[in-house]
């Protein structure tokens, strides 16, 4: 095992409230190094909350397509089309599952690695297109910061992550438990996909109340990392997690990518 | 690339939607331009849905109207609860492959759904899930969970199969049970 060291920050936000104004229009500014984002975080962030906001009502309206038609439905359309235009390379679309994916422009990350020089700002950015704190996926639900070198993570679940009523499903937790920990161990430099994840759930967590999440790195060796963390609800711990990581190399990251081409074929 | 089907649901066309601003290009001149009319749509849907309320289909996992959702398709396969999904971009976690979250998702829901057939009542518990190789973006996979056992009968079995292969496997039972060593 070995010791941790301080990881280093250079982007100070004065309080959570402003992870919500990260790249907004008056919000403090974090560089983003992925090629889609890089040169428009600003302008993308806008796309993306508004797509949020869209997001967000669709459980409700999808039961009224009558009201959807006469209203909104064909503007919907049309931007998904303008959107589709702009889309550079095969993906994987929801109605062509024999959809190849490629090496994706949009994905790339430059050599100049935004996290080896602020973490932090990595951290509050994520994975900027992924599932649960991406900044720039319309989907996700949490926010995520550093404080006193521990991960913590923000978010107020809505109806769209409501399992039994009133209480936030269990899988919506865990989800954000893999990049909750994740994250704590990428604030010390150390990155690589989850091998084992294990949540326990002590209590309901509610739908509409907000949530702290925290999570530490308890150790490494040389190809494994392991973090705890906890999800915390009007003081109460409502969810605990374990997660172990493999530590990867530049060589390993290569080799993942490598996947991508083959996606079509079997599995290697 | 293409857009959507007219036929499709309004779930449909916002999931296409949504994949479509995670793998797009554009100049900032470009997006300014779509967050503007986003913007406008997200208003306009926004007092078009004012009143109602979800019918059915808002389920976070399986939901078809909840783009959160993948979603998953549930079924059974004689005394196992199953799940079938195809993951694109939006789900991604390590590139071309499912984010291990949306697995976590996942297993947990076909885990509760395995533990409601079995007539057991919601209350603490675990669930661990090992990564055992990657699970490929494009690809149709399936959760599969066996229904509870054990001497508590509260302990259970879970694997996620692509391609006749299993990439995941889980296993559930009550926090700090025996079944964890």
């Amino acid at each position: 095992m070995h010791a941790l060291g301080v990881p280093p920050s250079a982007t100070d936000l004065q309080s959570p409230d402003d992870l919500l104004r990260v790249n907004g229009p008056d919000g403090p500014f974090v560089p983003v190094g992925y090629a889609g984002i890089s040169g428009r975080e600003v302008e993308l962030r806008r796309l993306v909350d508004a797509v949020r906001r869209i997001v967000a009502v669709t459980p409700r309206l999808a039961g009224a397509p009558e009201v959807v038609d006469a209203s909104v439905r064909g503007d919907l359309d049309a931007l998904v089309d303008r959107l589709a235009a702009l889309v550079p390379s095969p993906t994987v679309a929801p109605d062509d599952p024999d959809g190849s994916v490629d090496d994706h422009p949009a994905r790339s990350v430059g050599p100049d690695l935004e996290f080896e020089r602020d973490r932090s700002g990595t951290v509050r950015v994520g994975n900027p297109y992924g599932m649960v704190s991406g900044m720039y996926s319309p989907i996700s639900p949490i926010l995520l910061d550093v404080a006193d070198d521990r991960l913590v993570g923000f978010a107020t679940f809505t109806d769209l992550h409501e399992g039994p009523p009133g209480e936030v499903h269990d899988g919506v937790v865990s989800a954000c438990f893999d990049v909750v920990l994740a994250m704590a161990n990428r604030i010390h430099s150390m990155f690589g996909p989850t091998m084992e994840l294990t949540c326990t759930r002590r209590a309901p967590t509610r739908v509409g109340v907000p949530c702290r999440f925290e999570a530490d790195v308890d150790w490494f060796r040389d190809k494994v990392v392991v973090a705890t963390g906890r999800l915390i609800q009007d003081g109460e711990v409502t969810a605990e997690a374990s997660g172990a990581f493999r530590r990867f190399d530049q060589v390993g990251l290569e080799a993942i990518r490598s996947l991508q081409s083959v996606a079509q074929g079997d599995v290697p | 690339m293409s857009g959507v089907e007219p036929s499709a649901s309004v779930a449909e066309a916002v999931r296409a939607l949504v994949l479509h601003v995670v793998t797009h290009v554009a100049d900032p001149e470009t997006t300014s331009a779509l967050a503007v009319d986003a913007e406008a749509l997200a208003e306009r849907m926004e007092v078009a849905a004012a009143g109602l309320e979800v019918i059915e289909g808002g389920h976070p996992v399986a939901g078809v109207h909840n783009p959160f959702a993948g979603p998953v398709v549930d079924g059974s396969d004689g005394p196992m609860v199953v799940a079938d999904a195809t993951f694109t971009l939006t789900h991604e976690g390590p590139p071309g492959c499912v984010h291990g979250g949306a697995i976590a998702a996942g297993f947990e829901h076909v885990v509760a759904r395995a533990e409601a057939r079995a007539g057991r009542a919601r209350a603490p518990r675990t669930v661990r899930v090992r990564y055992r190789r990657p699970t490929l973006l494009g690809l149709p996979v399936r959760f599969e969970a066996d229904p509870p056992s054990g001497s508590d009968g509260a302990s259970l079995t879970a694997r996620l199969v692509q391609n006749g292969d299993v990439t995941c496997e889980a296993e559930a039972g009550p926090p700090d049970g025996d079944w964890q060593q």
